[in-house]
């Protein structure tokens, strides 16, 4: 065995041992070479301690701290979860018409940093002679942050932009120019996708949309945003169905495989009609604004909701952010006299009164210590219960809401929905007011207000699915947007959900004749020819800092139609209507009601009420043959 | 016959610690880069690497340590030239110059020369062990670790520096200093402390001062704070293996390497990064294990350092990642990607295991 040479002058303290098994005792080591068992316990001891340094790190970190880290991560792939294959799902309306999809534009990025300063020029020039992208944008993008990792030169650039910039980059990687190649190592050219709504205005708060960053906001994109992104969560759990089920209509442009898809049950047409008769009806009379809902009564399927003013959410940077919201289901009002039909339903249902109770007008009544008058100002005299909706008279009304109680009519109001979200699947919905015995700041004359529709706040929804519990034979359904789920091949179908019974079925049917009558006797514009409608105005006189004020007021009609088969109910409400022209809902709001009922009666194809109800008539004598 | 009887003593345990780490590695190069075009195809590469260092590793295991011992002033000689050399004629990258060129390739001498270094201290310490109680024995030693670690320094490579003094103080330590001797020169450190600060390079300032103070470059803080990101939304059991955003959405930048241990975070969670330590301290402590046993002192210090070299990098990196330490380009064992880091590291555990072998000093079988 051989050693080199020791450099130092001392000599080696023992003999090198043995290599080769099996080997032979050797020279003892020195004492020196005992080990030292305290040194290898101490490295043993250091090691532990920083290693539990690292894991007590990553504890406070993933554990103690998750919720703060795991939100940008989250935030991070709800902004960027974009490829071409997987992209957020899309939206159709019932009959398949496109709501809002994705569409694909391309943007070029940089690496400034890596990007030699002599090579801005010549690369600037070359981009706008390939793609038109402006000399002065990419000097000015490159300029912006000449250090930086990363910078868009060009967004929104279209499919011939992109491709030709792609061809360029790899004619740049073709050449032998090694120059070349590290350039186009900086560049990245990507498909970006873009959400873009094809019918524009039409049902624009219903939908929301998706601000620059991708992020929802608003609508149905912000509430069905964790299942619309591609890499948000799948079906829940249900009766799926294989996409085939729907009608080949509703599928056209659904997709066949991967992807995902909302079939709402609103119609575009409804949503055209309504939106269409709510701009001329706010124009002719002279309103700030207005909401009308369409609802299906037996199911709860909403069929159309319509605001004025509304925004573009294809250009929504250049509109009124305070357009965005769904007034529909995010603004509260007091809804006036299309109130009482909740008061006389209540006190019907619990037998109270009934349509032929007579009560006596004298034009006045006092209760809680306030004095309540007819908007009229005079006096009818005697009264039935029915004729007394049908003139709207406070004084009748207030006397049916004494008569079923505080308690109970409270019990009604509450049933009927009110003072609660309907949980419908829009985002932003709010529950209203209403203040009830028990409550600190309400008195005994809240009864007489709260029963003709003054001293309550609810949502316009709210309004319209009340009436629809009539329509429905006295159930509440929830209301809904949505009518299919589709992922992967597969449909999830909602299903309607009723909320609570409201009403008896024969207190259903006497409200609902008490409506008819309404519009037969008191509300004559609201007359659809040939089908008979129920219905109820209402005009309410808007809270100001100064109290009420008669010549600001808002003008609602809710009906529905025909009334024997209710088919629809709608709410129109007008914001405002210039009381130079009328402030009375019967005279704005009802004329509207008409004439979208008409539009939706001929659309839905429901015949006028002589030839249904003979065919129904005809029907039924086969099956007594 | 004495083929069977020298791989007696191979430390299993310690070889299967190793391959579990590589397959983590593997696996989580795979998560890391499939969905990157250039760089889809490196999980396969890492296996290849993984191959040739488990080979390499039974090669250098098979030979007798004690052969190192005539290379050891031949490798520190090679390593100051090759170090003299890179000053003189190396390449600059990124103002540094810690490359040369060797037949158009690229080599960064300081990669090897950890292992020259460990071996050279190595032996020298086991060779004067008996004298090292005098200081100049001693100051010797410290001579002859800083003449590299000055060489690496003015290239400038903070990261090696750091490490190469580690593993010589380590060495230094485990070898036989007294109490005082350690006191004196912890005294020399901290005072050397101020000028080393002012002395720093810009680049490793502005590295520094990244971690005491993000918000003053926030290009640079960028990754940082997105492996903080990944590593905090991991939660418990992570978001699963191919399903971390930071990662999958390339937030994170030099996942593959440097910050591998984020992704492992991120998908694997809590549990994993825990599992993944205790896997890499376990190999470290297999390591000092095998110095304990070691027949000599210079296997028992080519063990410490390599021990110390594994566990340096593992903590450095990791506290990269968790933002305790600056970044430093340093990989993290075994499972960060890259051919060299992967199979130096596996020679280096061949050393550890040959030692290991060669143990007892009678073996009557």
């Amino acid at each position: 065995m051989t050693r080199q040479p020791s450099p130092a002058r001392t000599a080696p303290a023992q003999e090198p041992s043995q290599r080769r098994p099996p080997a032979v005792a050797v020279a003892p080591e020195s004492a020196r070479l005992q080990r030292q068992p305290w040194r290898v316990w101490a490295v043993a001891l250091l090691l532990t301690l920083l290693g539990g340094l690292l894991v007590l790190r990553l504890f406070d970190m993933q554990i103690r701290l998750w919720s703060f880290y795991a939100q940008p991560a989250a935030q991070a792939s709800a902004v960027n979860s974009v490829d071409d294959s997987a992209s957020r799902g899309l939206i159709v309306d019932r009959d398949g018409e496109l709501m809002a999809l994705d569409r694909f534009t391309y943007q070029l990025t940089a690496t400034p940093r890596h990007i030699p300063q002599e090579q801005w020029k010549p690369l600037a020039a070359l981009l706008e002679q390939v793609a038109g992208i402006p000399q002065a944008q990419t000097l000015e993008a490159l300029g912006q942050n000449p250090d930086g990792l990363y910078a868009v030169l060009a967004r929104d650039l279209d499919y011939a932009q992109g491709q030709a910039l792609l061809r360029m980059e790899e004619a740049l990687l073709e050449d032998q120019d090694e120059e070349n190649d590290t350039l186009v190592q900086q560049l990245n050219i990507a498909p970006t996708p873009r959400r873009f709504y094809p019918q524009e205005r039409l049902a624009s708060q219903v939908l929301g949309f998706l601000n620059g960053e991708r992020r929802p906001l608003l609508g149905l994109e912000r509430y069905y945003d964790p299942f619309l992104r591609s890499d948000g969560v799948g079906l829940p759990r249900g009766n799926w169905q294989p996409v085939d089920v729907l009608p080949e209509t509703t599928r056209r442009f659904l997709p066949t495989g991967k992807g995902k898809a909302l079939v709402l049950t609103l119609d575009r047409t409804v949503q055209w009609i309504i939106e269409d008769e709510l701009r001329q009806g706010v124009e002719v009379y002279g309103a700030q604004g207005g909401t009308v809902i369409v609802m299906d009564p037996k199911t709860g399927a909403i069929l159309g909701m319509a605001n004025i003013p509304t925004f573009d959410p294809n250009n929504f940077l250049e509109e009124d952010a305070s357009t965005f919201t769904n007034p529909a289901v995010s603004a509260q009002y007091e809804p006036g006299s299309i109130f009482k039909i909740i008061t006389m339903a209540a006190a019907i249902d619990a037998g109270a009164v009934e349509p032929t109770t007579v009560f006596t007008d004298t034009g006045m009544i006092t209760l809680g210590q306030r004095t309540f008058l007819n908007s009229s100002r005079v006096g009818a005299g005697q009264l039935t219960v029915a004729d007394a909706l049908a003139l709207s008279d406070n004084v009748v009304t207030i006397q049916v809401a004494e008569t079923l109680g505080a308690k109970e009519f409270y019990r009604a109001v509450f049933r009927f929905g009110f003072g609660e979200a309907t949980e419908i699947d829009l985002s932003n919905e709010i529950p209203g007011q209403v203040k009830a015995p028990g409550d600190p700041d309400w008195s005994l004359s809240d009864l007489a207000t709260n029963s003709f529709g003054q001293g309550v706040a609810v949502t316009p929804i709210q309004m319209v699915a009340a009436a629809a519990a009539i329509a429905n034979g006295g159930q509440l359904m929830r209301p809904y947007l949505v009518d299919a789920r589709l992922h992967d091949g597969y449909i999830l179908k909602t299903q309607p959900t009723v909320v609570r019974r409201v009403l008896r079925p024969e207190a259903a049917a006497t409200m609902t004749e008490m409506m008819v009558h309404t519009v037969e006797k008191g509300n004559r514009a609201a007359r659809v020819n040939g089908y008979a409608v129920a219905g109820k105005s209402g005009t309410a006189e808007i809270a100001t800092q100064e109290g009420y004020n008669t010549r600001e007021t808002i003008a609602s009609f809710l009906g529905f139609a025909p009334a024997d088969d209710p088919q629809f109910v709608v709410l129109v409400k007008l914001d405002r209507p210039d009381p130079d022209i009328s402030p009375w809902a019967s005279k704005t709001a009802a004329p509207i009601f008409s004439r979208i009922a008409y539009r939706l009666l001929d659309h839905l194809n429901v015949p006028p009420d002589d030839i249904r109800l003979a065919t129904v008539q005809e029907a039924a004598d086969d099956r007594a043959d | 016959m004495i083929e069977t009887n020298i791989w007696r003593h191979f430390d299993r345990k310690l070889f299967l610690a190793v391959l579990a780490l590589c397959g983590i590695g593997i696996a989580m190069i795979y998560s890391a880069t499939i969905s990157t075009v250039d760089l889809a195809d490196y999980w396969k590469r890492q296996l290849l690497f993984t191959g040739i260092g488990v080979v390499a590793m039974l090669v250098v295991a098979a030979i007798d340590y004690r052969n190192l011992e005539l290379l050891a002033q031949p490798a520190y000689i090679f390593l100051l030239l090759s170090l003299v050399a890179v000053y003189l004629f190396g390449t600059v990258r990124g103002g540094a110059r810690r490359w040369i060129s060797i037949a158009g390739t690229d080599v960064q001498p300081t990669e090897v020369g950890k292992f020259m270094l460990i071996i050279f201290l190595a032996w020298y310490l086991s060779r004067f062990q008996e004298h090292l109680h005098r200081m100049r024995y001693l100051f010797l030693a410290m001579i002859l670790l800083a003449l590299p670690l000055g060489l690496v320094y003015i290239q400038p490579d903070l990261g090696m520096t750091v490490t190469l003094a580690f593993i010589g103080g380590v060495l230094i330590l485990v070898s036989g200093v007294r109490f005082w001797q350690l006191g004196v020169m912890g005294g020399m450190v901290g005072l050397s402390t101020p000028f080393v600060w002012r002395s720093l390079e810009g680049y490793m300032l502005e590295r520094i001062q990244v971690f005491l103070n993000p918000q003053a470059n926030p290009d640079a803080a960028f990754n940082v704070q997105q492996a903080l990101i990944s590593i905090g939304a991991g939660g418990w059991l992570g978001r699963g293996w191919l399903h971390g955003s930071q990662n999958q959405l390339h937030f994170l930048r030099v996942r593959h390497t440097d910050f591998i241990f984020s992704v492992i975070a991120e998908e694997m969670g809590f549990v994993g990064t825990v599992i993944v330590l205790m896997l890499l301290f376990y190999v470290i402590w297999r390591l000092v294990r095998i110095a304990d046993m070691a027949q000599d002192q210079f296997g028992r210090l080519l063990t410490v350092g390599v021990a110390a070299l594994l566990f340096f990098q593992t903590f450095i990196n990791v506290g990269m990642n968790l933002s305790l330490v600056p970044v430093t380009g340093m990989t993290l064992p075994f499972i960060s990607y890259g051919g060299s880091s992967l199979v130096s590291m596996m020679l280096a555990v061949g050393l550890a295991q040959s030692v290991a072998m060669r143990h007892r000093k009678m073996d009557f079988q």
